[in-house]
């Protein structure tokens, strides 16, 4: 399964977006549970069973998923599982966990809905570019029309009841993805996500070892899902992401300005040795890729952005096995990579 | 550096995540980083929000509810103990039979322990797990005398607060009595 798809990028990644050479993608997602079922982790076999089967009937009639089918994870393959990991419509528990559950997703992939995973459902959206509000009201759509077939756990005090205290209230979680490489390379990061964890928000990113931050994306979401209104919550995150903005584009402005030399011999180094490079690993692919990125949305490079963004998505290692049908090694993904990223770039 | 899910390999991927001021890290080989799918940031790490909630966890001892020190065990089965030591419920109903624990932790984790926003148009009434006939009530009139209230509050006009509020409270005791029979 899944040939077709591993070899493009999502829509999410590589249709333009407001804002989207610095905020790669929003993303919203509502936890909800079933009334009258055990949560998932307390399941036996034939309550997970008849609670799919639920589920499964109120959403393969919905307009969103006009095309899709449910998909039963158990028989799924594990290197499916994985592509399905990387693009972003499951999650890793959805992918390892050993009980009945499945999944769901829009033809465009930019809706998806796992059934048993940590609750009895998620929905979940994302969209290009900062579009928090947009995501959040077609989810919202999605949400009410299933709520007409299942009654969800809900409680008028304290709201969605979730399998875990920290989803309880709106079970909403708003996220942005953002590419920040002026504020890595000008070492501004550390103060900037500091600040914004005041806000009460989270923030992670992935970085290398003995380097600074290697892999300038980070991912900023909201913390508290009770006892504030979804709209708020949404707008909090969208407040920040839109400060980010500014600031990013404040120091690539001044990056250029004053290291100019420097900044550009780094973009051209990178896109040097993506070019030629005959082993490479997703770490270091990320890396470069990100300075390549950097230096397409300043125009310093003449590529299409899409490009890059398919690049990263596709780089990823179950990709790779997939675009290449067969399973592989480290060493031996890393040879593929490279081909592949030569092959795109020439 | 070893990594944190095998325990086997050197660490070479640290994935960082900073909540409130505090910076919490997780080191990954190449393989686990690889398996885990470096840059698909997935939103729900258990293992963080593992980390995090038995933190809140801890701090919440200081308040120990009233259900602390007895064993408790809720009709899916789930035992106070096991809530304890997961931070996870075991079933809607949980959030009755462990409510006085539960609340402490809640307005720890959020701001606040009252919801305020999307109520469903049927809300269930409280019933055994695995009842599958779901009885459900309409929970707008509570949500329309709980915004009056918010408003009288806002515009300091207590006297119709107070009222209000003792509506409020018959209604609400009214549904919760429906709830038990």
């Amino acid at each position: 399964m899944f040939e077709e798809l591993a070899k493009s990028t999502s829509k999410w990644l590589s249709e333009p977006g407001p804002d989207s050479e610095i905020v790669v993608s929003s993303r919203v997602r509502l936890a909800r549970n079933v009334n009258g079922f055990p949560f998932p982790h307390n399941m036996n076999e034939k309550d997970a069973e008849e609670l799919v089967g639920v589920i499964k009937n109120a959403v393969n009639k919905n307009k969103i998923f006009k095309g899709s089918k449910v998909i039963d994870l158990p028989a799924l393959p594990e290197l499916d599982r994985i592509v399905l990991l990387e693009r972003h419509i499951m999650s890793y528990d959805h992918v390892i966990n050993d009980r009945k559950r499945a999944v769901i997703f829009s033809k465009d992939e930019q809706t998806s809905i796992m059934i048993n995973e940590e609750d009895h459902l998620r929905l979940q959206m994302i969209l290009s570019g900062l579009r928090l509000e947009e995501v959040y009201k077609t989810l919202d759509k999605l949400d009410t029309d299933l709520e007409k077939k299942i009654t969800y756990a809900f409680d008028i005090d304290v709201g969605y009841l979730t399998a875990c205290p920290t989803n309880t209230g709106t079970g909403i979680r708003a996220s942005v993805m953002v590419h920040l490489p002026g504020l890595v390379i000008s070492k501004e990061i550390g103060k900037i996500l500091n600040n914004i964890s005041q806000l009460g928000l989270v923030t992670r990113g992935f970085y290398g070892e003995g380097l600074d931050i290697k892999t300038p994306f980070f991912q900023i979401s909201n913390q508290v899902s009770l006892g504030r209104t979804e709209k708020v919550i949404i707008s909090e995150v969208n407040k920040v992401a839109l400060q980010l903005v500014d600031y990013e584009k404040k120091a690539r402005e001044a990056l250029f300005k004053n290291s100019r030399a420097k900044v550009e011999d780094n973009i051209w180094r990178a896109y040097g040795i993506l070019k030629n490079v005959r082993s490479i690993n997703f770490e270091e692919a990320v890396s470069l890729l990100s300075s390549l990125r950097l230096g397409v949305e300043s125009g310093l490079i003449k590529a299409d952005p899409k490009k890059v963004n398919e690049l990263l998505m596709i780089s990823q290692p179950g990709h790779i096995q997939k675009l290449f049908s067969m399973e592989m090694n480290d060493a031996e993904r890393d040879i593929k990579r490279a081909e592949l990223i030569r092959k795109r770039l020439a | 550096m070893q990594c944190d899910n095998c325990h086997e390999h050197e660490a070479t991927v640290h994935l960082q995540q900073i909540v409130n001021g505090q910076s919490s890290e997780i080191n990954l080989c190449d393989k686990c980083a690889q398996a885990k799918g470096m840059i698909s940031f997935s939103m729900d790490k258990p293992s963080f929000f593992g980390n995090l909630l038995s933190g809140f966890m801890e701090e919440g001892k200081a308040e120990p509810g009233e259900d602390e020190g007895v064993k408790v065990t809720c009709q899916c089965g789930w035992t106070s103990e096991d809530f304890r030591k997961s931070g996870f419920l075991g079933c809607p109903l949980c959030y009755y039979t462990y409510k006085k624990s539960l609340i402490p932790i809640l307005k720890r984790i959020h701001s606040g322990n009252r919801h305020t926003g999307k109520v469903p148009a049927k809300i269930p009434v409280k019933q055994k797990v695995n009842k599958k006939v779901t009885k459900v009530y309409d929970p707008s009139e509570i949500t329309k005398m709980r915004a009056k209230l918010d408003l009288a509050v806002g515009e300091e006009r207590y006297e119709d607060a107070a009222k209000l509020r003792d509506q409020l409270k018959r209604l609400e005791k009214k549904i919760y009595k429906d709830m038990l029979t």
